[in-house]
């Protein structure tokens, strides 16, 4: 059940979130959009195609320090920020998700998690968008407040708690629309039967793409940075300066860097790039959805709009599915 | 006992050494060890046997060949000090010219009775136990090197890209823009503060380990001329492994 909004009518209900919270929206930047921190409703974008960066960034930060030392005393750094996303699409919004699926019992993401509100909003569908083919194309109880675009109304719904207190204020208006299940429909480029693919990955495992895309991928990491759903992270010891003083992070990684799997004595049991590149499918396609059900993967198209070298996960996946 | 810790800088223009002054941390680098020797910071040095060699700038001159050899001698443990002494610097572009007729373009008619030897990194004259790269250092590095030298740990290796810097901060991708940028291929942990100001990666760090040249230099061909590819490496770490066979214009 939903109700409706007049698009004027948006800037008190960002007004009423940034009363209690942080608020971070999807800005525009010279020739791209980034989530940021908005205290002026004028700055937010409520029609843009994707964000550089996806939530997890507010989630799981760049580097995030667990705790700290100080002589003998260690101080544990639980976040306290009450945050809260105005205008994610359905894609990042199922992230979050499905990162809960993994991070639910890890305190400092918890922390954070628990303080949240969601705010999604309805988008247009670009040419690198397969949400469809992740599922995630679906509103979910990931998000506490779902804003439909129709006409220059938008229609509101609640999926939670913190939804429907937020939808019982009186700039939304009284009538409400019934919808069944709010999703979003598109033609995809590449439609993919990703649970299929999958399979296929261990199947296939000398699939000749791995081969190629080794030769044309940088090992940047940006793929795997600009994903919603890559959370590996690495964690490191710093002092500053004298031994007795200093923090340890949690810092992201990213499994395409000939480090990532290398252990103590040296060896590395992903040494080429071949195998650290197949390891990214397989962990989001098979052995994710062996554990969580779902793929680790949202279908956003970040990985393929943001690849320098112009590589398209869609069609390696779909060159497995044999499609 | 303080260790003790010496500072020497070639030829180069102390921009490393200015940036080990800016150390937050700085206060207590001074309280943790003491500087028998650092021209740039202080008005009494002496010769001693030092715990801690840093050793910043190109070797240049006969002296400066010699100096570095008397460090070595005298000292536990070398630190190669920015990218001069790591992989020749910006002076070693002179490497891949003619050197008379570059001498003479910097010096004019003096240019004879000056010096000038070809260049190489310090890695490759004396035994360097830990490099800290780029142009300049960035203090953070400083700070970790002699944090981990204070506890008795090998300092350790950044094993990212420049480009795991920059996109961390959200950056728009040069290389999507079809600016030539050597983020990919270059060690990171810098910051990307020239991406982050809207320039490329010029790879002032040199090239981090196993990076993909190969799939770097054909993205490279599209989008830029042999001579700005050429160009892009010879300019701060040209005589860094792999990087010196572009500027060789070897690609």
């Amino acid at each position: 059940m939903g109700k409706k909004i007049k698009k004027e009518n948006l800037k008190k209900l960002f007004e009423d979130i940034s009363k209690e919270y942080k608020v971070i929206a999807p800005v525009k930047r010279e020739d791209d959009y980034v989530l940021m921190e908005v205290k002026d409703f004028s700055q937010v974008a409520l029609d843009y195609p994707t964000t550089v960066l996806p939530p997890k960034k507010f989630l799981l930060p760049y580097k995030d320090t667990i705790f700290a030392f100080d002589g003998g005393e260690f101080k544990e750094t639980i976040p306290e920020e009450k945050i809260a996303f105005f205008g994610l699409h359905l894609c990042d919004v199922n992230a979050i998700g499905r990162l809960d699926l993994v991070f639910w019992n890890d305190p400092y993401y918890r922390a954070r998690r628990d303080k949240m509100l969601v705010v999604g909003i309805s988008c247009k569908p670009s040419e690198s968008c397969f949400c469809k083919s992740t599922g995630a194309n679906v509103l979910t109880n990931a998000c506490d407040l779902y804003l439909k675009a129709e006409g220059d109304s938008y229609v509101g719904f609640s999926m939670t708690e913190k939804g429907r207190k937020l939808l019982s204020q009186l700039y939304f208006g009284p009538e409400t629309v019934e919808e069944r299940e709010v999703r979003v429909e598109y033609e995809e480029k590449i439609p993919l039967d990703i649970y299929k693919i999958g399979k296929r990955i261990l199947e296939d495992y000398n699939n000749p793409i791995w081969e190629e895309t080794a030769k044309k991928c940088l090992a940047c990491t940006n793929c795997t940075l600009v994903c919603p759903l890559c959370y590996c992270y690495d964690v490191i010891d710093e002092t500053f300066v004298v031994p007795n003083e200093g923090q340890r992070v949690r810092c992201w990684d990213s499994c395409l860097l000939l480090s990532f799997a290398r252990v103590a004595g040296g060896h590395n049991f992903r040494k080429d790039l071949k195998a650290r590149y197949r390891n990214v499918y397989t962990h989001k396609f098979k052995t994710f959805v062996d554990e969580f059900g779902v793929p680790s993967c949202v279908g956003c198209g970040r990985c393929v709009t943001f690849c320098p070298a112009d590589i398209d996960l869609r069609e390696n996946l779909s060159k497995l599915g044999g499609v | 006992m303080k260790p003790k810790v010496a500072i020497f800088d070639l030829t180069d223009c102390e921009g490393c050494e200015v940036q080990i002054v800016n150390s937050k941390f700085i206060d207590r680098v001074l309280g943790g060890v003491e500087f028998v020797h650092f021209r740039l910071g202080q008005r009494v040095n002496r010769w001693e046997e030092f715990d801690v060699a840093f050793i910043e700038g190109a070797v240049i001159t006969s002296h400066e060949l010699e100096l570095v050899k008397k460090i070595r001698e005298h000292s536990k443990i070398v630190v190669a000090l920015g990218s001069c002494a790591c992989f020749g610097g910006i002076a070693a572009i002179s490497n891949f010219m003619d050197i008379k007729e570059a001498k003479r373009y910097v010096y004019g008619e003096n240019a004879d009775k000056i010096e000038t030897l070809y260049i190489k990194p310090l890695p490759e004259i004396i035994k360097v136990d830990f490099m800290i790269r780029g142009c300049p250092i960035v203090p953070e590095d400083f700070e970790r090197v002699v944090s981990d030298l204070f506890a008795g740990r090998i300092p350790r290796e950044h094993t990212r890209p420049v480009c795991m810097d920059c996109k961390s901060k959200g950056n728009p991708c040069q290389l999507l823009k079809n600016v030539p940028c050597a983020g990919p291929v270059t060690y990171g942990g810098c910051g990307a503060p020239c991406p982050s100001a809207g320039m490329p990666c010029d790879g002032c760090r040199g090239p981090l380990e196993e990076p993909q040249m190969s799939a770097e230099l054909e993205l490279l061909k599209k989008i830029a001329s042999k001579d700005d590819i050429v160009r892009l490496f010879r300019k701060y770490a040209p005589m860094a492994p792999l990087f010196k066979d572009v500027g060789g214009e070897k690609l």
